[in-house]
């Protein structure tokens, strides 16, 4: 599925009277099965992007094509991963994967199928009577991943997926979000603020500068999968976006 | 356990101590007339019938009132939390008129719906309707964001929002309500019961009994209508404790 951005802008309205631009003039597109990881300093705006793409905003300028069609409202080719687990806690996580399917009143042979398939495949079959609050954060995560899946939706959008789990779960739900790119070939765009996981899972980073949120550059990430993430090239690449972030950073606090 | 009855002990001890010291059944009867009352709820009393069956029809009573609270509650206050048009259409009205006690209607209920079975269900409604409102909006408001854009973001419509998000997400607060409401309509039939015109029904049974100088009979009645409300309440403690723990356990 190919996702295109075209001078997307996005302004909110002040308090005090005026307009905060949040976003200006943002384009990019992704080729099929592509993985695209924004980048930003806080504030340039990043989740509104993806919020936007998803059809949970709408653009205050500029428009989102899907395969050439624009896309104003949520849409079931595109998947949602939230930063927060999201996940109904009065539901089994065999009730919460199937939520979908049972919205688009799929047979119960049909759900029962695709929820066994999608929790074996982010590796979480044996939980699917428990409930989300008998799992850690990493495993909520993953049946978030799973209830996204089941749509089979063409293209998936992650809004920091790992931002509020530790360390080491962050590395298991980065090692899940792999195994799922190249098991699937989905589309995923990726919003993080950690430089390793977007150069560990992006085929290309789109940086952001802040105040109002621009494209300030566009890498391609030319590492070869499995990526290693001690190895010099991979170290290079991350230093290299470390530098290019934190002079943003300090130019966006100069510029306020 | 000791703890829990020492109190209700010491208490039936000092009324019985009383009760020989005032020696007058028409101020305070003996503990045990009043068991006695209560040994027999199946005997007719003062020909006002049982006391079983005055409870029934008070029990009836509050579920029919009770039930017509809540029908037009919980929509009102899906509506109420989910649109803010809505919550603004109906807002100042229900904040003015709530703090009304439900037995200030009586005699507007009586105006209304004359003597009988209509303005006693009015009244119990009264008394059950705010509670379940305000707790409806709060637990429609109380839903996460998160959970309604990620099942959106599903495919959901508003109405599978409603079914499936709002109402199960909000589902343990409105109990609340409900189990708020049915306290106040238990205690609003008792009273409704003591409007003129009832001839049936634990309040009438009292007022009754007091018209005939049964004291022992109004303190049997009491007891029902306190162990009633208490059963209930129990009732409502327990699903909740059944059906929502994910509330508690979510954190």
């Amino acid at each position: 599925m190919r996702l295109e951005v075209n001078h997307l802008g996005k302004e909110f309205p002040k308090a005090k009277g005026g307009t905060l631009k949040i976003l200006d003039d943002i384009t990019f597109s992704s080729s099929e099965e592509e993985s695209i990881g924004i980048l930003g300093p806080s504030g340039c705006g990043k989740t509104t992007l993806l919020r936007i793409i998803a059809g949970l905003e709408k653009p205050s300028v500029g428009e989102v094509l899907l395969d050439g069609s624009s896309v104003d409202s949520p849409n079931p080719k595109m998947g949602m991963i939230f930063q927060e687990y999201s996940l109904l806690p009065w539901l089994t996580v065999a009730e919460n994967v199937s939520i979908g399917l049972e919205i688009r009143k799929a047979s119960e042979e049909e759900r029962r199928e695709k929820v066994e398939r999608y929790l074996s495949l982010v590796g979480l079959q044996g939980v699917a009577e428990n409930h989300p609050y008998e799992l850690s954060g990493g495993m909520r995560q993953r049946v978030a991943v799973a209830r996204s899946l089941t749509l089979e939706p063409a293209m998936l959008l992650m809004d920091e997926p790992s931002a509020a789990l530790d360390s080491q779960t962050r590395g298991e739900i980065q090692e899940s979000i792999i195994r799922l790119k190249e098991a699937t070939g989905k589309t995923i765009i990726l919003v993080t603020h950690s430089i390793e996981e977007a150069v560990f899972l992006a085929d290309r980073l789109v940086i952001l500068s802040a105040n109002p949120g621009r494209i300030h550059k566009i890498i391609p990430v030319d590492l070869k999968r499995p990526r290693d993430r001690a190895s010099e090239e991979f170290v290079r690449l991350r230093i290299q976006v470390l530098n290019l972030l934190s002079d943003l950073a300090v130019a966006s606090k100069a510029g306020r | 356990m000791a703890s829990k009855v020492a109190v209700p002990l010491a208490l039936l001890v000092i009324w019985g101590v009383l009760s020989n010291v005032i020696d007058n059944s028409f101020i305070l009867p003996s503990p045990l007339s009043v068991i006695y009352v209560l040994a027999y709820p199946w005997v007719n009393i003062l020909g006002s019938g049982t006391l079983l069956d005055n409870a029934l029809v008070s029990l009836q009573r509050v579920t029919l009132g009770f039930l017509a609270a809540l029908i037009v509650a919980i929509p009102m206050g899906i509506c109420m939390g989910r649109y803010e048009i809505v919550y603004h259409l109906f807002d100042k009205a229900t904040a003015m008129l709530r703090p009304i006690p439900p037995l200030a209607w009586v005699p507007l209920s009586l105006a209304w719906l004359k003597i009988g079975m209509g303005s006693m269900l009015f009244i119990i409604a009264i008394g059950a309707f705010f509670p379940i409102l305000l707790n409806t909006i709060d637990g429609i408001r109380g839903v996460k964001n998160s959970w309604i854009e990620a099942v959106t973001m599903l495919g959901a419509r508003e109405c599978d929002l409603l079914t499936r998000v709002f109402l199960p997400g909000a589902a343990p607060t409105i109990w609340t309500g409900l189990r708020v409401g049915f306290g106040i309509a238990w205690m609003c039939v008792v009273a409704a019961e003591m409007m003129p015109g009832a001839s049936t029904g634990l309040g009438y049974l009292i007022m009754y009994a007091y018209g005939w100088g049964q004291i022992q009979v109004v303190m049997a009645g009491m007891v029902v209508i306190g162990l009633i409300g208490l059963a209930i309440d129990l009732f409502f403690k327990s699903v909740e404790v059944k059906w929502f723990s994910w509330r508690r356990l979510d954190k």
